[in-house]
């Protein structure tokens, strides 16, 4: 695909997938001093630009430091047009908040999940790791986001999964948050018996997860 | 007389100070984080400590205190009370396990994957038992038909009654990890006194102590036991993407485990030593690599120059099974810990990444270690193994099938050859309809899954250890 806007003119997804944050921003500046609606540019130029970082990564085109660079150029791009956003209160793709479970202290993957999803447009809340149940549940009354996400990595703490769903009932919160969760013992099957709304086997699928469960109508 | 050793080192003894001096200077200069207040007030209580926040800074002299007191070789015995082996930092000897906590275990017939059960852990650990070259056994994996608050203690009590060699024992869970000491005590006794358990902790690479493990480690240490503390380091992810910044920073954190271990009772027996993975950037696995070896065995000259026991890497978790892939690292691994300074290598048989246990990887891997092990024995050059005459006397274009040398050498000789294969001439390998190997290796592994017995006390601990579980563990 080209990314080059109709007029022929050089858009901000080459300097994403380049990993350019000066560029990326000074182009996402450029864009909205000329009068183009931030929410229009999201969404014809850089979310396209990650899609495709996504899509080549996916494919063992693009090594992981690249990647994480596109995100950091898109992030420098989504704080040029995060007050824009926000004015006219249109959202980036939406919010996530993200832990490791209380009892697990991996925290590798969970790093990975974050960047691909803020390079996707995603706003991210990282809790860090070792998060107990009452931590997500504060943290979720506060920050109402979108999606929640659970890694955890140790068979003996898969459980505190269970718990933080149960917890989200007992406040009235699961219906309004999306639930997924990874990491390396996690497999579908516990996802559907914890009553999590979908698993992920890595970070490019977080995203694809993420955006397939909010576009889903409510 | 003299006997051909060979030997690789890596680290010539001013590369050895240089990392050291590199190491010092990130202990005094970056400190570690120390989670837990508990931990960081023993570290505080110390000359020479300084601290920022949860930062803790490690000055050269509370390094070298640790050094002094920290012993140079432990005796590891075996359950019946016999030394089993030295770790003797001086003359180090490399020592192999099973392991390690996998999450699945791989069907020696089929390669087909099922969650690791009960039933797993009594074949592999009396697989471990039955093994010649397999020297102790780590928690090979963690038990999933077993409700998970439980799952590691029933695995502990299987791991005791299966085989009488010495234990690395990995508990994931704080709580577990107490009920495990509390079993094995109340079914051995006292463990300080001839220690065949040896547990195991990491810190949380880069740079940090976590709570867990500190508690975890003092639990360990006033129970008087050895244990291993180790760094599992990402080059690239969790550590440096250089070998040189990967080597300095773990060291750095290994020491600082031993000041550690050191505030908290002098003398106290560590074993150190990392597992220097390469963070893959296309995949995003750990993956051992040829940096790995090299960091392996240059860790293992640092814990001899320092005088403290080692416990390093064994190669395993890049292979799919028991295939080429996992063959290529564990004979890497194998031979370069033989020839190097490694004291154990204690985690053979895991698959994926450290998640499928693999008894045919198992087996094989004790061949690769015999035979590493051979070609470290070296071979001894004196008159009567040149044997002058009898080549003067069988002389030029005459036979030495049948010379006195060859009669009373070729039996022992003979052990240098494969014990899974027999060596197949094309023709006959021709004639046998081309069998391949890794079939060959399959039929070896069933024979020698089919033989695995239990220790003669198996059944009165398990009926034992199961009693105490049940009043212990409700
Ligand atoms: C690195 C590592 C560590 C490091 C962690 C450092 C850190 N900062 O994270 C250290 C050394 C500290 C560590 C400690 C321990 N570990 Co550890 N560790 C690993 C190891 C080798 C790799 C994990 C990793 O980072 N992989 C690379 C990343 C990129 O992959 P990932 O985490 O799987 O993440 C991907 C997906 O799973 C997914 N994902 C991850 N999280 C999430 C979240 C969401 C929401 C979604 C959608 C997707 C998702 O996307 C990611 C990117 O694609 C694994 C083995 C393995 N193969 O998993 C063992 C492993 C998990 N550890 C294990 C063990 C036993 C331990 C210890 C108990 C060892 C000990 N000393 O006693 C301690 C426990 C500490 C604790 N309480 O948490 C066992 C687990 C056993 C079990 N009970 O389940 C494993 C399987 C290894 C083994 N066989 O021994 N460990």
């Amino acid at each position: 695909m080209t990314l080059d806007r109709p007029d022929g003119s050089e858009g901000a997804g080459r300097f994403i997938i380049e990993g350019d944050q000066q560029k990326a921003r000074q182009i996402t500046s450029e864009a909205l001093s000329s009068g183009v609606a931030a929410k229009d540019f999201l969404d014809r130029e850089l979310i396209p630009a990650m899609d495709v970082v996504g899509a080549r990564f996916k494919d063992g085109d693009m090594f992981l430091p690249e990647v994480l660079l596109a995100a950091r150029a898109m992030k420098a791009a989504m704080s040029v047009l995060q007050p824009e956003l926000s004015r006219v209160s249109a959202q980036a793709r939406g919010k996530v908040v993200i832990g490791t479970v209380e009892g697990d202290v991996h925290d590798i993957g969970k790093s990975i999940v974050i960047s691909m999803l803020e390079g996707a447009g995603f706003e991210v809340i990282d809790l860090g790791t070792n998060v107990t149940a009452e931590t997500f549940i504060c943290q979720i009354t506060e920050h109402q986001p979108h999606v929640l996400c659970m890694s955890a990595l140790l068979t003996t703490t898969m459980p505190a999964m269970k718990e933080v769903i149960r917890r989200l009932k007992e406040n009235q919160l699961r219906e309004k948050v999306k639930v997924i969760i990874g990491g390396a013992p996690v497999t579908e099957s516990f996802a559907s018996e914890i009553d999590s709304d979908a698993y992920a086997e890595d970070a490019g699928a977080t995203v694809t997860i993420c955006k397939r469960l909010l576009s889903r109508p409510e | 007389m003299s006997s051909v050793c060979p030997k690789i080192s890596v680290l010539t003894e001013e590369q050895i100070e240089q990392v050291h001096a590199y190491t010092l200077n990130l202990l005094a200069n970056t400190g570690i984080r120390v989670e837990s207040k508990q931990a960081r007030d023993i570290f505080c209580q110390a000359s020479g400590c300084s601290s920022d926040g949860d930062k803790v800074f490690i000055h050269a002299e509370m390094v070298k205190q640790a050094l002094i007191s920290a012993p140079s070789s432990i005796e590891i015995f075996d359950r019946c009370g016999e030394l089993a082996f030295r770790l003797d930092s001086n003359n180090p000897k490399t020592h192999f396990g099973i392991g390690v906590t996998n999450l699945w275990y791989q069907h020696p017939d089929t390669d087909e994957i099922s969650p690791f059960s009960r039933k797993h852990m009594e074949i592999s650990v009396r697989l471990g038992q039955a093994l010649n070259n397999c020297d102790l056994v780590s928690t090979p994996g963690v038990i999933q038909d077993i409700a998970c608050d439980r799952a590691e203690v029933y695995g502990t009590l299987e791991m005791m009654a299966n085989t009488i060699k010495p234990l690395v024992l990995l508990v994931s869970n704080r709580h577990q990890f107490k009920d495990c000491l509390d079993l094995l005590e109340r079914l051995h006794g006292d463990l300080a006194a001839r220690p065949f358990i040896i547990p195991y902790f990491n810190p949380v690479t880069p740079l940090v102590l976590n709570s867990e493990t500190s508690e975890k480690m003092l639990l360990t240490i006033n129970q008087g036991l050895p244990f291993i503390y180790s760094s599992y380091g990402m080059s690239g992810a969790t550590a440096p993407i250089t070998a040189a910044g990967t080597l300095v920073m773990l060291n750095a954190e290994l020491l600082a485990g031993l000041v550690f271990a050191q505030l908290i009772k002098e003398g106290t027996p560590v074993i150190l030593g990392n597992l220097p993975a390469v963070f893959e950037m296309k995949s995003m696995i750990s993956a051992y690599t040829p940096q790995t070896m090299l960091l392996n065995l240059a860790c293992a000259e640092m814990m001899a120059h320092y005088h403290i026991p080692h416990s390093g890497t064994s190669g395993s978790g890049s292979g799919w099974g028991p295939d080429l892939l996992a063959a290529g690292t564990l004979w890497m691994n194998h031979l370069t810990s033989c020839l190097g300074k490694v004291g154990l290598a204690p985690f053979v048989g895991g698959n994926f990444d450290s998640l499928v246990f693999s008894p045919t990887t198992v087996i094989y891997s004790n061949e690769i270690i015999r035979q590493a092990r051979l070609f470290s024995q070296g071979f001894m050059l004196d008159d009567t193994c040149v044997g002058l005459d009898e080549i003067q006397c069988i002389g030029a274009g005459g036979s030495f099938l049948m010379s006195e040398q060859t009669l009373s050498l070729y039996r022992e000789i003979h052990k240098q050859h494969s014990q899974i294969w027999p060596g197949l001439c094309l023709e006959k390998w021709q004639a046998e309809s081309s069998p391949q190997a890794i079939d060959l290796l399959r039929h070896h592994a069933h024979k020698v899954l089919s033989d695995l017995r239990a220790p003669d006390d198996h059944d009165e601990l398990i009926e034992k250890g199961e009693a105490i579980l049940k009043v212990t563990i409700s």
